[in-house]
Order: structure tokens, then sequence, then C-alpha cells
């Protein structure tokens, strides 16, 4: 029998993801030990968790029982920390999950997103295997949104959904509140990905106007504020109206008891994100200044935990393989409207040094 | 302007949202808190994981980073004896099943399940948008052969995937390896659920290489005791291996439980020495409730045991249990009502089992008389 005998055809043809590399992988390839690794490559957090999430491990009590199927304990901490009804919202499995409940739910094969690159991979991805097509509309050559281009593909395409990143991942640039007006009165669904959100202002999401709002869903995460990317845990505000769907279609142990233990204990240490947040945001601004002054990098400015630069008159393939060989890892993009782009996360201080060290010498 | 709303989906109306046990209402019946509940009723490993996997979640430098699967499906790849090419891994075995449904079947193709079964295969097929034929087990449990075989047939084409759990929840029967092979001729893909394989019955891990429409479903919540923290994989062709690969999120397993399956496997003499104790446990709990006469023990190769109520209710059996702290599953329908299934716990456990049950006996045939 031939495998893809038996598989769906649109999966079949789908463009896989390309997930960054584990970086014990490229530790070996490059003959270095892990700890001598600087990875900057995929906007994790240099500080970790908080000091309270070690302890939550090693004392996790019910690792051998089924996890709560409504993250009740969560959801509260989750409410106080947000400042909406828990009733709202809900738990996934990382933020990645809670974008593949809302397409599962609001699309049938046929009907389409809207998505706005140079952005986030994954709501293309969700997208087509979801059997959805993907309407693009890019966004300007300064990464900004279009908005007139999004309004007449709305109009002519009736896409069910809008995906759009603030900070944006790769630049980091902020969606305005006029844009988010705009989007708002549209007869879509708007999907807004605040993953870094904190590093713009630990006050400036807009996840207190769902509750306010029918076409309006927030989607938050644990991996970068919180340093917890490994355990997969993120969550989202939704319209009660979709919360009582979402209910139905949510696996009912989606989120290990590791997870929730780890993001309880960090949401009950906030003065300790709050200053690792002041800490990554004062060395964003710092390592901004630094690369302005290199003479082939242009960056762009952040409100993320990352920074996005054009390589002015050099080869960016070659910047990445230059500082790979000195064991820091940074991304590099090819795509549309990003040809000779990297970004690098913003590390620690002394990353910081590293890598200028490096650029200054190249 | 009208907006996109999610209720034009007839699909939504076939889901009921998952209704979790109500601790605090059994609690508050028994007089006991939550915690001094005694749960056996979701067959979780009451010998918990293994005594390395705390310190391993506390030690992992791994939480902040997207996690590397690498070494632990070569780990499984090892202990379940197969390639690693064939090795994937997933948040749970829902999410295998999930999976499986979505690469191989299509909205309004048809999933077979066998009922009494696991509801997740119904679940995932429903969000999945697919229809749900479900053949029914014989009245001792053991597959119906036949006539699996004449619905794929008379559904000839539409019928994509079918769910087999082997041992199979609620009642412990494993299939035999020559039943599989039989149903793997049809040309669709079999799912071979093996959560409770550690326990009892003939791994269809065997067939793998004969068959490459067979897919075998684990998990590492029962026999590893980390039903919490979501670790389970499928073993299948390599070319399917690697489009399911293809279409998971590409971060799906946190990084708690990387850590904790490799402590596990890494600690497989302790872990694999307190399966034997819930076998031996199971047969010795089976024995002594067989010398109830108002109760049916089914011989099982799970983590549990399902007894039939001669003459009652699951449900009423249940009841009386919770009053007492002991939370355990009962059933309801013609099919299932009489009977109600709880997992094996440590001998202690067991033995407040075994009294409560024993005090209930004679107060039920009180009533009967």
């Amino acid at each position: 029998m031939n495998a893809a005998d038996l598989v769906r055809a649109d999966v079949a043809t789908m463009e896989p993801y390309t997930p960054i590399f584990p970086f014990e992988v490229v530790a070996a390839r490059l003959g270095r030990a892990p700890e001598d690794i600087i990875k900057l490559d995929a906007n994790e957090n240099p500080y970790g968790p908080p000091p309270g999430v070690r302890d939550a491990l090693a004392n996790l009590q019910y690792a051998h029982s089924y996890p709560d199927p409504e993250s009740r304990i969560l959801r509260q901490a989750l409410a106080r920390f947000t400042g909406v009804p828990s009733g709202v919202l809900l738990a996934g499995a990382g933020a990645d999950e809670l974008l593949d409940l809302t397409m599962r739910l609001f699309l049938s094969p046929g009907d389409s997103i809207l998505n706005c690159p140079p952005t986030f991979g994954m709501y293309a991805f969700d997208a087509a295997i979801s059997g959805a097509r993907v309407v693009s509309v890019p966004r300007t050559a300064e990464l900004a949104l279009d908005l007139e281009g999004i309004e007449a593909a709305v109009a002519q395409q009736r896409p069910k959904l809008v995906f759009v990143t603030s900070p944006n991942n790769p630049d980091g640039g902020w969606l305005p509140d006029h844009g988010l007006e705009r989007l708002l009165a549209l007869p879509v669904v708007v999907v807004l990905d605040e993953a870094y959100v904190e590093f713009a202002g630990m006050d400036r999401s807009r996840i207190g106007r769902v509750p306010h709002c029918d076409n309006l869903i927030v989607l938050r995460t644990f991996s970068k504020l919180a340093g917890l990317a490994g355990l997969r845990i993120g969550y989202g505000a939704f319209p009660a109206t979709v919360m009582e769907h979402l209910w139905k279609i949510k696996q009912p142990y989606n989120v290990s008891v590791a997870a929730a233990a780890a993001a309880l204990a960090a949401l009950e240490d906030r003065a300790w994100l709050e200053q690792r947040v002041a800490l990554i945001v004062a060395e964003r601004e710092r390592l901004i200044g630094l690369l302005s002054a290199l003479p082939y990098l242009a960056p762009y400015p952040s409100d993320a935990n990352f920074v996005l630069c054009r390589v002015v008159d050099r080869d960016a393939r070659e910047l990445k393989l230059a500082l790979e060989r000195e064991g820091i890892l940074i991304r590099y993009f090819d795509k549309p409207r990003l040809r000779d782009h990297v970004r690098s996360s913003v590390g620690k201080p002394e990353h910081t040094d590293a890598l200028v060290r490096v650029l200054a010498e190249w | 302007m009208s907006r996109p709303s999610v209720t034009s989906h007839p699909y939504l109306d076939e889901l009921e949202p998952y209704e979790p046990p109500d601790l605090r209402a059994a609690a508050a019946r028994s007089g006991l808190e939550p915690v001094d509940l005694l749960r056996l009723s979701a067959n979780e490993n009451q010998f918990g994981p293994s005594p390395r996997v705390a310190q391993a979640l506390a030690d992992s430098g791994e939480h902040a980073f997207y996690p590397n699967y690498a070494p632990l499906r070569e780990a499984i790849a090892r202990y379940a004896g197969v390639a690693v090419e064939r090795v994937v891994l997933t948040n749970g075995a829902d999410e295998a099943i999930d999976l499986l449904i979505r690469l191989f079947a299509e909205p309004g193709q048809i999933v077979v399940t066998c009922p009494p079964t696991s509801g997740m295969y119904e679940f995932c097929a429903k969000v999945n948008r697919c229809r749900v034929l479900p053949v029914p087990r014989q009245p001792d449990f053991s597959l119906d052969v036949p006539a699996v075989e004449q619905a794929v047939h008379e559904h000839a084409g539409d019928v994509r995937l079918l769910f087999i759990a082997s041992p199979g929840n609620p009642h412990g029967l494993s299939v035999p390896l020559r039943e599989l092979e039989w149903l793997l001729d049809l040309r669709i893909i079999v799912a071979v659920d093996e959560a409770y394989i550690e326990f009892g019955g003939e791994s269809a891990v065997s067939l793998l290489d004969d068959y490459q429409n067979l897919v075998v479903i684990r998990t590492f919540s029962k026999w590893a005791g980390l039903a919490g923290l979501r670790l389970g994989y499928a073993l299948l062709a390599p070319p399917y291996a690697s489009l399911v690969e293809r279409i998971r999120a590409p971060y799906n397993v946190n990084s708690a439980a990387v850590a904790a399956g490799l402590a596990t496997l890494d600690d497989l003499d302790t872990v694999r020495a307190n399966v034997r104790r819930l076998v031996d446990e199971r047969e010795r709990i089976r024995s002594a409730l067989a010398r109830l006469e108002w109760l049916e023990p089914l011989p099982s190769e799970g983590n549990f045991v399902l007894c039939r109520v001669r003459g009652g209710a699951g449900s009423e059996v249940a009841e009386a249990l919770a009053l007492r702290g002991i939370l355990v599953q009962a059933f309801l329908g013609p099919r299932m009502g009489a009977y109600f299934r709880f997992a094996v716990g440590r001998p202690e456990q067991n033995d407040a089992v075994l009294q409560a049950l024993a005090t209930l006996g004679p107060e039920k045939e009180g009533t009967e008389a």
C-alpha cells in the first residue's frame, strides 16, 4: 500500500513549518558545548523562569493525575493578572494550541484567513492544516500594517479571521490604537497575538477590551515574559459566545500540570517578572544603539524582546554564519520584505557585548 | 455588516463540553477534604512516577527554551524496539488520536470505533467533523471482527480509520494479534491504542514491519505515572510518521514531559517493579471480589478492574463508595449500567476498597431481599 493513498490530499501537498534547530544539535555541529552557545535566535527569555518555578516543579504533587480540564486555579490567577474575568479566559498548550483551536472553530474548508506577512509563521501553517485559504496583505516597506489593503481584501475576499501580532514578530512594531479600531470595525474576527506585549509595557495589552468587544480575541503566553517557552503554556481571552464553543472542542487534558504549576508560581512573583522585563527593555535600547553605530546594520525600533536589522551592502547570510562560528545564534531571513535581514533576541548584557564584539570585527 | 459566527457549524451542536468529575461535591458528601479522597476513577498510577522525575523537572535547564525532542524520540524508539523514524511524540495519546484523524480523514468521512471504549476517538472524530460508526463489541467485550469487516465494506471508501484499544478500557481485555491481522487486511488505517500494554496483552508493535496501515498509540500516563505531564507517542510507518511530524505543532510536547519521559526511561527497573506490583494487586483484588456473591469482577489486563453488579446498578455502588471517600467510575446506559470500574492502587488503598465493598454487600443483599 502506498502511504500517500490514504492521506488527506491538502495535507500531502502542504509546506512544512521550519522550526529552529534545537541548540544541542547546533552545538554539536559547531563542536561546542551547549553552554558555550549564546542563543539569540528564538526570542526566548535569557533570565529563564522566576526562582519559584523550580520549587513548584520539584514539589509537584500530582504528576500522576490528569490535569484539571478547566485549569480553574490558573484561570483565576490569570483573571487577577489581566483584569478580565476568568470566564472569558482559556489556557492552552502554548498560544499555538489556541491559534489552532480558534481556526478549527471558525474555519470550514474553503474559508479564508487574512495574514499580514512578514509575521509569525504559525497563522499560515495552522490555516493550511485547517484546509483554509490564506489571503495575504503584506506589510508596508516599514513593516506597518497596510490598513487600506486589509480593508479592500476583507471586502473582496471575506476572510473570517484576521491575524495580527503586536508587537509584531520579526520587527517588534506596535499596532497603534487607530489601526486596531479600523480592524475591529471590519466584518471579521480580529485575533491579536500579544506574545511579546509585556516588553512594550506591562499595562499595554488590549486584553481588557475583549469583554466589551464581540470580535476581538487576544492571545498571550508565558513563553517570553516568564521564560517558560519549553513548558507550553499560553492563554487567550475570547468573546463569551466563542468560549462556549471552545470548551466543546478543546481536548480535556491539554495543559500539563507542570505548565500550570510553573505559570502559577510565575504569577506569584510579579515583581521578579517586572524586574526582568525592565532589564530586557533597557538592554534592547542599548543593543539598538550599539547596532546603529555599525555602518552595515540598520536596526528597526522594537517594542519586543528582539531587534530586526537590515544588513546594508553586505551578505546577511554570511553575517549569520560568522556569528555561528563564534557560537552566537541569530535568525536570518530570506523572505519577501525581509531580504538581507537578521533578527537577534535581546539577551543579557554580556550576550550583547559578545554579539557586538564579533559584529565590530566582521 | 454581519460578522463571522461560529454557530453556523452543525457539528458543534453534536459536541457536549467535557464534564470533569466534581471532586468538591464528592468530598462534601463524604465529609472529607478533596485531597483525602481516594480517586480511583481515572486509571491513574497510584505509585506515581519514578522518584527521579521531580528532580529532573526541577533541574532541567530546558524550560526557558523551545524543546528538543531528538533524545526522547531515540529513547522511546529503544524502549519500544522500533526505528526512530517510526516515533512521533504527542501531547498525551489524546493528541495522537487527533493528529491521526486530521491526517487521514476529511470532514464527512468515517471513523470506526468499537464501544464500549474510550470516548476520545468519538470526541476527536467529531471535532474533525468526521462521522463515527460504532461497531459494538460482543457481550464478553471481545471484538466483533465480522461486524467490523462488514461495516467497512458497506461504507467502502468512506471509512478511513478504525480505533481499537488493547487492552481496552473499560473492560481490560486485549485483542489477539490474529484478529488485528485480519482487520489490517482491510484497506484502512488501524490504530491500536496500547495505553495499558505494560500491564498485559500482546503488543501490536511486532506487526509494524508487515503492515504499513498499522499505527500503535501509547502513553506514559498509566505505566509511568505521568498522566499530568501529557506525554504520548505514536508508532507508525516512516512515511506516515513524517507526515504527522509535518502537521503537528512544532512544539507540541512540553519540556517537563520531555524531562520526565527521559528520567522514566532511565529508571525502568523502579517503574517496572511498580507495574508488577499493580498487576499482582489486580489479581489479588479480583480473587477477593470474586468471593462476593453480588459482584462479578472481570479478568483484566489493564491497571483497573471492571465489576458487574449482579441485579443492581454500578452507579449505586459508586455512590455508596463516594460517601466513603472512594471515587470509582460508574457507567450509564443499557449496555454498561450494571458496571463500575476502578483503578488498582497501592495495597493499602486496595484494602480500603475491598473493605468498603465487603460492608456494602450485606446491605445490598438486604435491600434486594
